[in-house]
């Protein structure tokens, strides 16, 4: 017996140092797997704080910029200039909207749209520097459902030539909205708090929120593409409650 | 008869040598490798830190007031990585916004960054955090890892109205 042994002992080694090298190649495997997947979370934070800070400071941005109260003129060489958070106000005071045309409508040439002019214009400006996301940017009664001003803008991919497309919208409630943007798992929103006055009602508490997402999210291909047949009976109902009509100036 | 292939204690081990050598090379270069790319990592996690803390003292006010404003917030910042800041133009016309690349900076930022005139001295004041060379020429060298931060923010000119800018960061090691 002793001596069998001895004929096996460099084979016992042998599989000792296999053993070894699989416990190596193991440790190997977990190392890379660490190494992959560190600060995976790290990142996120990080985009979630810069993209909520752009938004933060777009949101800032729109209520201090100030606008040429002659629609004819630039800001240079306007008389008479406010800032744009006035003349939402202003404007929202005599009939409780801003703009005389419907919230999913602008007239640039009207003197009364001067307001949502700039604010559409702001918002554009702002966010153009952005070019890969799209966004949402509403003014909504905290009260009630009523959305006092509602844009978006999409990015078109077609026949690989980008198309940057704007809808003015009158969506009936904030569900519809959320359907819109449900299926990003990249969202970074901003909300502030505003005060409007009006003749009748006294005070109007309003949220205005920015939402932005990632251009290259699919959730709405289907609804610029038109292909409605994938959706169901409710989301196409949720789409007619948007109420977008595109802006082309 | 007994002793057939035995080539003493060390030379009978010695095939089984070989995976122990092979294991420890393999476990060791992966170990570097990882480390080595976790150290990177954190590197630029640092850097966008040190980023967002730098941004966060820029726009600490809502609207930037004047150059003297301006310059005030940027002699504020304390960090020891190297880092620039600069304004430049964000049109409300987007048919005239003209994307910034690094070039822009380094070599003409005299045409890109928004400047006022000094009526005292008549020179002109260029809205950017470090205008020394040194400084600029870093940011020539590609091998560097610059991260860049941008936000919209509002700056009041010298006609007295408000218009919109962009803030650009740039930090680098």
């Amino acid at each position: 017996m002793k001596l069998k042994l001895k004929n096996y002992k460099g084979q016992a080694a042998m599989t000792d140092s296999l053993f070894f090298l699989t416990i190596i190649v193991a440790l190997c495997v977990l190392l890379f797997q660490f190494s992959a997947t560190y600060g995976e979370r790290v990142d996120l934070a990080i985009n979630n704080l810069y993209f909520k800070e752009y938004t933060n400071s777009s949101l800032k941005t729109i209520y201090y910029t100030d606008i040429p109260l002659d629609n004819t003129k630039d800001i240079e060489d306007s008389l008479e200039t406010d800032y744009l958070i006035t003349s939402l106000k202003s404007d929202y005071l005599s009939d409780e909207k801003i703009g005389y045309s419907d919230i999913n409508s602008l007239n640039k040439d009207d003197v009364k749209d001067l307001s949502k002019y700039n604010l559409f214009h702001t918002i554009k400006s702002l966010m153009y520097a952005l070019p890969n996301y799209d966004y949402i940017y509403y003014i909504q009664e905290s009260s009630g459902q009523k959305f006092i001003y509602f844009m978006l803008k999409i990015n078109n991919f077609e026949d690989n030539e980008l198309e940057q497309l704007y809808y003015l919208c009158e969506p009936t409630s904030i569900n519809p909205v959320r359907n819109v943007v449900q299926r990003t798992n990249k969202i970074y929103s901003s909300s502030s708090p505003q005060i409007y006055q009006t003749k009748d009602t006294g005070e109007v508490r309003a949220t205005s929120n920015l939402t932005i997402w990632p251009s290259t999210s699919s959730i709405n291909k289907e609804y610029l593409e038109g292909r409605l047949d994938s959706l169901t009976d409710n989301e196409i109902e949720n789409i007619t409650n948007l109420k977008c009509k595109e802006y082309i100036e | 008869m007994n002793q057939k292939g035995f080539i003493g204690s060390i030379g009978d081990d010695l095939p089984s040598l070989i995976p122990i050598f092979l294991g420890l090379v393999v476990f060791f270069s992966v170990f570097l490798g990882v480390f080595n790319d976790y150290n990177a990592k954190n590197r630029v996690y640092t850097l966008n830190q040190e980023a967002v803390e730098i941004s966060m003292q820029l726009k600490s006010d809502p609207v930037i007031v004047s150059y003297d404003h301006f310059i005030e917030k940027c002699n504020e910042i304390n960090t020891p990585k190297n880092w620039n800041a600069f304004l430049v133009d964000l049109p409300q016309n987007t048919e005239d916004f003209k994307s910034i690349t690094l070039e822009d900076i380094y070599d003409d930022y005299q045409n890109n960054v928004i400047k006022i005139e000094n009526p005292d001295f008549g020179t002109e004041n260029y809205f950017i955090c470090n205008e020394d060379e040194e400084n600029l020429d870093q940011l020539k060298d590609t091998s560097k890892n610059i991260i860049n931060f941008l936000y919209p923010v509002v700056l009041q000119n010298q006609d007295g109205y408000s218009t919109t800018a962009r803030l650009y960061i740039l930090i680098w090691e």
